[in-house]
């Protein structure tokens, strides 16, 4: 199987951890991740409110790329995701907003063909993949770990976007939790926002962190670690953790890493090392 | 301006035949937003924002009434708009479907048009245009990428992204400059 790798902004810059340990987890699997040569910004969830024609314009030229390469594309952030997703879609389906886009991208040599599938890795596995032939490659199962699964917004909302999963009560991820041998909790505020827009907005960081250790603190009751899909989530529930606000001690983890680690990846090629708050408890969870 | 349409604050009267009825009528129209007027002011919306719950001030049901009555001096002002972190929850709950993360979409959309786009997003836009993404990518992060192994960062044809954000005036709406390649 061979996807265009949209690795995203965010984890590009600020999180290697996630793309090192998604492309281990990734090739252990099967799955080949291919650069998209001339890609960048997925145009943003902001742009699409500002100048929606900006947005569907950059995100068709990404989308064109993977056209040419002649496969789907794989995300990891949930917000390239919807992004993509609502381009790719409302391109499909409009006719009269993809001959206006086709004429902007036409100026740059490209064109929106609706030729390829937007899917988060999330949704690539089960749909893709499928739980079987994941769970099978699970060898070092986690038994006993309690994990609190946060699916961030995008992934799953809105719905008439998205089309995957119950975005009132999903199940897609705890499953994929579930076959690593760890448990997925059940928590109040499971679905709650991680509130990283709102670091963008000047003088807003208190707030963003104040609803982001809410759902900390709740997570600390009820599970060992928690773990995230999308780079933004992630940062936002680590670094409202880190001084100068009061340690929670929960360690967020990404997906890929759970996984990997129940696959027998080692720890550090995971690079789990790197996670700020220290994950190494899962270490107790492993060959039981 | 009509008197719906001040911003002082100490008006407690909103007369209906002062109503600047333009805001609901542009809004209602914008793919998404069309059921505004459906709006009955349950307040679902407000009880599970999440911004919401933490922030007094924050409530989208009075959101969805500022634009039913065309207030727009109040929403336009400060950053009430760009406080909704666009987690959809309000769009999936409401009992009339009147999608309220659409409608305050589109407000910053009218926002941006006439000159309130947050100075915050301005930069956010800002870096798109010079790096083809919202970071920079540094010496440092390409070195880390060769120690670990990675393929390089995609190198952007940035020409084609200031080109695309040209053509569809995207610099002069948020007032960056992008040189001709």
């Amino acid at each position: 199987m061979r996807y265009a790798f949209f690795v995203g902004c965010t984890t590009l810059a600020r999180l290697p951890s996630y793309e090192v340990s998604t492309r281990k987890v990734a090739e252990a699997l099967g799955v080949e991740l291919l650069d998209m040569e001339g890609a960048g910004c997925c145009g943003t969830t902001y742009l699409k409110c500002i100048e929606p024609r900006t947005a569907l314009a950059l995100a068709a030229r990404n989308i064109s790329i993977a056209e040419d390469m002649g496969v789907n594309i794989v995300t990891l952030c949930n917000g390239c995701t919807e992004v993509l997703t609502d381009a790719n879609n409302t391109l499909k389906e409009e006719g009269e907003l993809r001959e206006d886009v086709n004429s902007i991208l036409a100026e740059v040599d490209r064109e929106f063909r609706g030729k390829v599938e937007v899917k988060h890795f999330v949704r690539m596995f089960l749909e893709d993949l499928g739980i079987d032939k994941i769970r099978a490659r699970v060898s070092n199962p986690l038994e006993g770990l309690r994990v609190a699964v946060h699916y961030g917004c995008h992934l799953l909302k809105p719905f008439k976007i998205m089309n995957f999963d119950d975005p009132e009560d999903p199940t897609s991820l705890d499953e994929l939790v579930n076959i690593t041998g760890a448990v997925s909790v059940d928590y109040p505020g499971k679905l709650d926002c991680c509130s990283a827009p709102l670091l963008t907005i000047k003088r807003r960081n208190e707030l963003a962190t104040e609803i982001a250790r809410e759902k900390l603190s709740t997570v600390k009751k009820y599970a060992d670690i928690m773990i995230t899909v999308c780079p933004f989530c992630y940062l936002m529930y680590e670094q409202s953790q880190m001084p100068p606000n009061n340690p929670i001690d929960i360690p967020i983890v990404h997906y890929s890493q759970l996984l990997g680690l129940a696959m027998g990846i080692d720890y550090q090629d995971l690079a789990l090392n790197e996670n700020r708050i220290d994950a190494s408890v899962i270490k107790n969870f492993q060959n039981r | 301006m009509t008197e719906a349409n001040s911003s002082d604050e100490k008006q407690t009267v909103i007369k209906l035949q002062d109503l600047d009825t333009s805001l609901q009528e542009e809004i209602s129209k914008i793919p998404g937003c069309e059921k505004l007027m459906l709006c009955f002011q349950c307040g679902t919306c407000s009880a599970d924002c999440p911004v919401g719950r933490h922030l007094n001030e924050y409530k989208p049901r009075l959101i969805a009434m500022m634009t039913k009555l065309g207030m727009k001096q109040a929403l336009f002002q400060g950053d009430l708009l760009w406080l909704c972190t666009q987690c959809y929850t309000c769009l999936e709950r409401c009992p009339q479907n009147v999608e309220l993360a659409e409608i305050i979409s589109a407000l910053r959309g009218i926002a941006a048009r006439e000159g309130y786009l947050h100075p915050s997003l301005k930069k956010v836009i800002e870096a798109l245009a010079n790096h083809g993404y919202i970071y920079e990518i540094t010496e440092f992060i390409e070195e880390d990428r060769e120690m670990r192994e990675l393929p390089p960062v995609p190198k952007v044809n940035i020409g084609e992204v200031r080109k695309i954000m040209r053509m569809t005036g995207i610099d002069k709406l948020v007032g960056i400059e992008l040189e001709e390649d």
